[in-house]
């Protein structure tokens, strides 16, 4: 992999170009075909596996034709796998034949495992240019174990509060710019007669997104992570256990009956205007707008009390990445597509299409939204700590956390008693010096 | 029994026994026996992410499975959801089911038509009727709260599946609900297999039609109440479809649906443990030997007791 040339001036030649010197650096392909980049016969077929149905008609919609138009030699088939089985076909599909070459894999500990199986092969050598990738993204697709990367990052998430600008003018509110006038903003919703937020209650790790949308800048943002993860601090911790009182504190505020609600029917319920904010992630902008629902909404980050130990933050985490398998047939053609995948060209086009934030710079945000958010994120990013840590054994700490707060909401058990649930159940595998590469 | 010495004078050839059994053998054994073999191997070993093996240790798994967090607080509460969904599911459909089957006895040509709507839900996945029942009894937008506010009921339009007295509950009733054709069923072959000739005699002899209910056709039922039982605790103890469309991976609300095979999806799935293949091994052999002995005491006790009524 050494013959990787050092400059790329332009970026579809690029990716040519990487594929190019990964045959030449083959020996099998080298006696072949010496001269042309093109391997004799019919075209390679890559096949990838994604979990969504959005990623699959974003890439055949003008996407993947790009790359194809480039790489005659090589045709791209998506397949989508069942979301909720994702892991289990993933597992056994990269374990055995039938399986995919490239493969959408969720970040951190997720991707983490895979690698641990030995069935993803390292990509930190095949890409030719890490460069545009912030270090967040990259943390994203990182083993834990080895420490290097498995995939190209798919792009990122930040959470942040939806808000429903019809009900917010027809009552005259501004957004907050305060904790207290966030209270005060929710309790003249409630006095309307509307809910003021809306959470999936009933999801463990949807409402540990919502609490970490709350909460973070309380816990004492992307510090308090640095310390979680030197081991200085655990989540008993005032801060942590404060941050987790912030999901009683707008308990009255919730919707009804809120561990009934499921992820689809928050959103029916905030795209309705049954209520007016609801903590989620950048994700929600394709689903209000696959709704069709005529609704004005905004977005903003939670507003921080000055006593509190951070100012405002933008939750954020890595969303995915394209893996390679250990087991493809097609390495080199897999390596120029994977080149591609992370260049600026396939995220502006990519971003653009799912309306999501890029893990690259370089790229253009058509979507106001996601424009806003992505500027949001780049001021001020804060990483979201269950997501990115607390997912690396049983129980995970984000399904205990959303259990614990279904608690709390039920009158069943108090901030701190949850902040000492959560921390004893990651006690069970949760090692900081695992973190420590 | 008396049977076998007749049955041994006209018993074939053994190539044609082999040629019989071979091909059920080899289905049973790669579809069976094989992943259970293999899981019961499984949990004695280390693994480091997917299949990759550390090592052999022993009975660490199990240790670890019965002493230590979170297993030592999940598995007993699972453990005791799953002995609640057999408790409910045991009493309603064995008494539902006999039920509606002996009624259905006295429907004549009209029987099969209701056979066939009571076995309706039990033809459909148990992943659709959770998504159904969830959404009939959404809080928010479901029916049947609507249904309950407009004959004025409201006290009893309850966040159902929210709360945990009210998730469990209802999980075990839906669960009845879509199994019920199948005792239905059962109940309905073996009372039609009941001689009407004992029935007669009994009301000849003035026995009412409570008394005959109890002392004939309960009795001569005890073999089809007995396999209702076993494949009822089989099928509670490996409930996994209905909690999972209802409370998802960790058992929403608050855990208060959360059941062994849950706990293994967890384990095995949804982790991200280094081990998680021998841990969740582990849980899937207790779950194994948990009902091959229950399944084996209660074949027991029901021999004895259907000897002791001949």
């Amino acid at each position: 992999m050494n013959s990787i040339p050092q400059r790329r001036p332009v970026l579809r030649r690029r990716a040519v170009l990487g594929g190019l010197s990964l045959a030449l650096g083959s020996a099998v392909i080298l006696s072949g075909c010496q001269a042309t980049p093109e391997p004799a016969g019919d075209p390679v077929t890559l096949t990838v596996w994604t979990w969504s149905n959005e990623a699959r008609e974003a890439l055949e919609d003008g996407v993947l034709e790009v790359f194809e138009e480039a790489n005659p030699t090589i045709d791209v088939e998506v397949l989508v796998q069942p979301d909720k089985d994702y892991q289990t076909l993933l597992t056994t599909g990269l374990a055995g034949s039938g399986g995919p070459d490239i493969a959408a894999i969720r970040s951190y500990g997720v991707i983490s495992s895979f690698a641990e199986s030995g069935n993803l092969t390292p990509i930190d050598d095949i890409i030719t240019d890490w460069a545009g990738f912030s270090d967040t993204a990259l943390a994203g697709v990182t083993a834990r174990g080895d420490g290097q990367i498995y995939a190209v990052p798919q792009g990122m998430q930040t959470a942040q509060v939806y808000y429903n600008k019809t009900i917010f003018d027809d009552l005259g509110l501004d957004v907050p710019t305060t904790w207290d006038e966030f209270l005060e903003v929710s309790e003249e919703i409630k006095a309307s007669g509307v809910a003021p937020i809306v959470i999936p209650g009933a999801v463990a790790g949807q409402i540990a997104l919502a609490g970490e949308v709350l909460g973070n800048a309380r816990r004492g943002g992307p510090e308090f992570t640095q310390e979680f993860v030197a081991g200085d601090v655990d989540l008993t911790d005032d801060a942590s256990v404060a941050s987790i009182e912030l999901m009683q504190e707008i308990q009255p505020y919730l919707v009804d009956n809120v561990t009934s609600v499921t992820l689809d029917e928050a959103v029916t319920i905030f795209a309705t205007g049954m209520a007016a904010m609801y903590p989620s992630g950048t994700w929600q902008v394709s689903s209000f707008a696959n709704l069709g629902a005529d609704l004005d909404y905004g977005t903003f980050n939670v507003p921080v009390d000055s006593s509190w130990p951070s100012d405002e933050v933008t939750v954020a985490y890595g969303d995915g990445g394209w893996a390679l398998s250990a087991r493809t047939e097609h390495p080199d053609e897999a390596a120029v597509f994977l080149n591609w995948l992370a260049s600026a060209e396939f995220a502006q086009l990519y971003a653009n299409k799912m309306s999501t934030i890029p893990a690259r710079d370089g790229v253009t945000i058509e979507n106001e939204y996601v424009a806003e958010m992505y500027d949001r994120f780049l001021a001020n990013p804060s990483t979201y700590l269950g997501l990115a840590y607390l997912r690396y054994g049983t129980p995970w700490g984000t399904d205990i956390y959303g259990e614990q707060v279904q608690k709390i909401w039920l009158g069943e058990q108090d901030a701190a008693g949850a902040a000492d649930a959560i921390q004893t159940g990651i006690d069970a595998w949760f090692d900081p010096a695992d973190f420590a590469n | 029994m008396t049977a076998k010495s007749t049955f041994d004078a006209k018993r074939p050839h053994p190539v044609v026994i082999a040629a019989f059994i071979i091909p059920a053998f080899v289905l049973f054994a790669v579809i069976l026996l094989y992943p259970m073999a293999a899981a019961l191997g499984f949990s004695l070993f280390e693994f480091k992410g997917g299949l990759n093996i550390v090592g052999f240790n022993w009975f660490q798994n199990f240790v670890v499975l019965f002493t230590q967090e979170p297993y030592v607080t999940q598995l007993p509460r699972a453990f005791a959801h799953n002995l609640a969904i057999l408790v409910g599911t045991l009493i309603l459909q064995n008494s539902i089911g006999l039920f509606l089957a002996v009624q259905l006895q006295r429907f004549g040509p009209l029987r099969r038509v209701f056979q066939v709507l009571y076995t309706t839900p039990y033809l459909v996945s148990p992943l659709v009727v959770g998504y159904l029942w969830t959404l009939l009894l959404s809080p928010t937008f479901g029916p049947v709260n609507a249904a309950l506010r407009a004959v004025g009921l409201d006290a009893l339009a309850l966040p159902w599946l929210g709360d945990p007295k009210t998730a469990l509950p209802v999980l075990i009733l839906v669960s009845v609900w879509q199994w019920i054709g199948f005792p239905v069923l059962l109940y309905g072959a073996a009372l039609a297999g009941q001689s009407p000739e004992i029935h007669e005699a009994a009301s000849i002899d003035g026995a009412s039609g409570w008394k005959r209910f109890v002392h004939i056709t309960l009795p001569l039922l005890t073999p089809v109440i007995g396999t209702v039982s076993i494949l009822t605790f089989i099928g509670a103890m490996e409930s996994f479809t209905l909690p999972y469309a209802f409370g998802g991976a960790t058992g929403s609300p608050a855990g208060a649906t959360d059941v062994l095979s849950l706990l293994f999806f967890r384990e095995s799935f949804h982790s991200g443990a280094s081990n998680a293949l021998g841990m969740s091994s582990a849980v899937a052999t207790v779950l194994f030997l948990f009902i091959l002995g229950g399944a084996v005491i209660a074949r027991r006790l029901l021999g004895r007791y259907e000897e002791n009524l001949t």
